[in-house]
């Protein structure tokens, strides 16, 4: 009589609110029929649904009486006395262990490779540590040379005999620091100048906060596959060694892949000579994001659908999108959704946390927030890389010399319709007059002008790229050598090596496919076709 | 009216012999030749009483007189033995009899279960207050459905955090541990290893699954730096090892390995 009268379940089959159990998990359940049908949901997805709705219960005075996973109970601790807890757990044979050295030498040099269940490998038995490596006292000093009568000790060793030998071991030892720490030096040439650089702006500090740090490792955390967004006309200046060198050392079991993006402002020979050199590290992709006229996207949508399939044991997969402010992280999401569901801008910042999208039912996208490892950067790099906003700047026209000195004359030229110029103030007088960006008393705007040089440089109205580096003997062997692993792994028949061996198809004919890029760079092909023919 | 007193009697009102000193002292002295007789001229069961009888005496005697001597050496006090119970207890048979047999099975049943025994059988346990706090997430801070674990884990490799949408339980990555100091009990000496798994959890099974290692603890290791073999010849990579501090305090796991 006392017991609470259970809520009435919805037996009407239609259902009332969007945690209702008759709701359907599809739309295409909910069109069946006006009395149910299609596809129900679970029995995992019904309670999955009533744990969103936990509540703490309260009594009258607002204190709670229960609320789940928060018992003051204690419970029984004692741990039953069992021979098993004594006992070896795993043991390995030597036969097997030479086996798997053998063949854990061989796989993983391979960058295509992966290795499953790592756990039950004994990877330490198969590592040498170094250092343990121990100072061996008998070889450097035998028995009998310290003792009985062929004794030879007659004095210590030391590392000097006498005062000017210790003094020049000194210095050379000094030397040797102060050549292997270039930085140090620079910094004693400027103290003996006398003079000191100025305090930097910390807007020259952005992707570098805690909280930005603390988003990235939050993605990296989450993720199973993360693609590192380059900038294809800076590859190597927004690339994040840190990020690399960490996945590689505490996070093995997590894949990286390169996306080279913004591959339409490059010419289509520096995209291929990227994607070679870069492959041979880790598989990487050309891209253009955009939501219409896209490039690579059924190239990379294939490379995830093939990760997903390698991790097919677990339920959904996630891809974390890491890299540099402003090289499009949240465009490629959009690009891969074809819709807008990251908000994009052209300027850096505008993602400010880590974000959650669903692609598929498998796999997941995360977007993340631009980060900047510290490095030797100066100001004008940091503002010419992107980093920062170009509206913030206090005094924008000393960074012109260097848009002036990478950039191609022809092409300012055609941008600004500036026949000649003496210097980058010559320039900006000029282009100030052209454009009208004028004071008071006809004076020229120098800072308003810059910035908009600036704008159009990060946009890719001004038309620059970093060459790949030179490797005409190399390349017949590169593009050989992925038809070779392709070949090699055709012969298993295991579903892992199936996959890696699609996703290195994929890398490969994406290679020679070719890549769109503007009009603008018929004139470079040319420059570069003359160029090679010389060569 | 007694009467065995009329020798006592007669003595009292005439007084005794004249010569009764000098006749009792001649009887004193052929009291020896009487024993020395009776001892050789005694035969079956009266000799045998007479022999006992005068060993007790001789006994008592060395003993009185020893124990008048001095002696410069110690001797050790004769105690009251174990045994031993006083005059109103001495009715108690059955239930002495009955308290041994009781302690002689326990002591058995403790001797077989402690072989087995971990170094650490029963340790403080924690409430689940304890061990989770509450995460408010949403919009306006409403949904309570998230705990993050407070207490120190273990994650394999290849963990991957799950979507926000389907992770109850957070590990925070601060709280992560991939190493525990092992000390060998037998060897003296303390290594640091990698943890394989997380075996048993004393506070419950959701633990061990979660990863949470608290005091007590059981936790498999990586044992291959200390270079274990097995009769057979194999190599012995993984043991079990108990925690036995408090890693959500002292910021490192330290271990007894199960030997």
């Amino acid at each position: 009589m006392a017991k609470k009268k259970e809520r009435a379940v919805n037996v009407s089959g239609k259902p009332r609110h969007s945690l209702d159990v008759n709701r359907a998990n599809d739309k295409k359940g909910a069109g069946g029929g006006a009395g149910g049908g299609g596809g129900g949901r679970s029995a995992a997805t019904v309670r999955r649904l009533k744990m969103y709705k936990m509540r703490p219960l309260r009594d009258r005075g607002g204190k709670i009486l229960k609320h789940d996973l928060q018992s003051k109970e204690l419970p029984n601790t004692r741990i039953e006395p069992d021979r098993r807890w004594f006992g070896n757990t795993r043991v390995v044979n030597q036969k097997e262990l030479e086996f798997f050295r053998e063949e854990l030498q061989s796989r993983l040099s391979n960058n295509y490779n992966v290795i499953l269940k790592e756990r039950k490998l004994p990877l330490s038995l198969l590592q040498d540590h170094q250092k343990q490596a121990r100072a061996h006292l008998l070889d450097t000093e035998p028995f009998e040379h310290a003792f009985g009568p062929k004794g030879k000790r007659k004095r210590p060793k030391l590392m000097a005999l006498d005062y000017e030998s210790l003094l020049k071991k000194a210095d050379d030892s000094q030397g040797a620091f102060e050549d292997k720490h270039a930085t140090a030096k620079l910094l004693k040439e400027e103290e003996e100048d006398g003079l000191r650089d100025l305090v930097r702006h910390t807007m020259f500090e952005k992707g570098q906060s805690k909280r930005i740090w603390g988003e990235l490792y939050k993605v990296i955390d989450s993720s199973d596959v993360v693609v590192q967004v380059l900038d294809a006309r800076d590859p190597m200046g927004t690339r994040c060694y840190h990020l690399e060198k960490h996945l590689k050392e505490n996070a093995k079991h997590k894949h990286l892949v390169f996306l080279l993006n913004k591959c339409d402002l490059v010419p289509a020979w520096a995209t291929k000579g990227w994607l070679r050199t870069l492959s041979k590290d880790y598989p990487t992709l050309a891209f253009h994001a955009s939501i219409n006229s896209s490039f690579g996207k059924g190239s990379l949508l294939s490379v995830l659908r093939q990760f997903a399939r390698l991790k097919s044991d677990k339920q959904a997969i996630s891809v974390g999108f890491v890299g540099y402010p402003n090289v499009g992280k949240s465009s490629v999401i959009n690009t891969l959704r074809s819709k807008s569901v990251c908000k994009v801008a052209p300027i850096p910042g505008e993602t400010k946390v880590w974000q959650y999208i669903t692609l598929t039912k498998r796999i997941f996208l995360i977007d993340c927030p631009g980060v900047v490892y510290q490095n030797n950067d100066s100001e004008t790099d940091i503002v010419l890389k992107g980093v920062v906003r170009v509206t913030n700047l206090a005094d924008a026209s000393e960074h012109i010399g260097e848009v002036l000195r990478r950039v191609k004359k022809e092409h300012l030229k055609r941008a600004y319709k500036i026949e000649d110029w003496v210097d980058d103030n010559d320039f900006l007088v000029q282009l100030s007059k052209t454009t009208g960006k004028l004071l008071r008393g006809g004076e020229p705007d120098l800072t308003t002008t810059a910035k908009m040089v600036l704008h159009d440089w990060q946009r890719g109205k001004i038309p620059f790229f970093v060459p790949p580096p030179q490797q005409g003997e190399d390349s017949p062997s590169e593009t050989a050598e992925p038809v070779e692993k392709s070949d090699e792994e055709g012969v298993s028949s295991d579903r892992t090596a199936a996959a890696m061996k699609a996703i290195a198809g994929i890398i490969s004919s994406q290679q020679q496919m070719n890549v769109p890029c503007q009009k603008e760079f018929g004139v470079t092909n040319e420059d570069s076709e003359v160029a090679e023919q010389s060569e | 009216m007694p009467q065995g007193d009329h020798i006592e009697l007669h003595q009292k009102r005439h007084g005794r012999r004249l010569d009764y000193e000098e006749r009792k002292r001649k009887r004193a002295a052929r009291e020896v030749h009487k024993r020395s007789r009776d001892a050789r001229q005694l035969l079956g069961a009266k000799g045998k009483r007479f022999a006992k009888k005068r060993y007790a005496e001789k006994a008592q005697m060395k003993k009185t007189l020893k124990m008048h001597d001095e002696s410069t050496s110690r001797q050790k006090v004769d105690d009251v033995q174990e045994g031993a119970l006083p005059p109103y207890l001495l009715d108690r048979d059955q239930t002495q009899r009955a308290k041994v047999l009781s302690n002689t099975i326990k002591q058995k049943r403790m001797e077989k279960a402690g072989k087995w025994e971990v170094p650490l059988p029963k340790v403080r346990p924690v409430a689940e207050e304890e061990m989770f706090k509450v995460l408010r997430t949403g919009k306006r801070k409403t949904k309570q459905w998230k705990r993050m674990v407070t207490k120190a884990t273990f994650v394999g490799p290849g963990f991957t955090r799950k979507p926000p949408k389907y992770e109850r339980f957070i590990r925070p990555t601060g709280l992560r541990f991939t190493k525990a100091h092992v000390t060998h009990p037998e060897l003296k000496c303390t290594f640091n290893l990698d943890i394989i798994s997380v075996k048993k959890n004393p506070n419950g099974q959701m633990y061990s699954t979660l990863g949470v290692l608290t005091r007590g603890t059981i936790i498999e290791v990586n044992v291959s730096e200390l270079g274990l073999v097995t009769p057979a010849g194999k190599v012995v990579w993984g043991k079990y090892a108990q925690v036995t501090n408090n890693p959500e305090n002292d910021g490192c796991i330290n271990a007894v390995l199960l030997v």
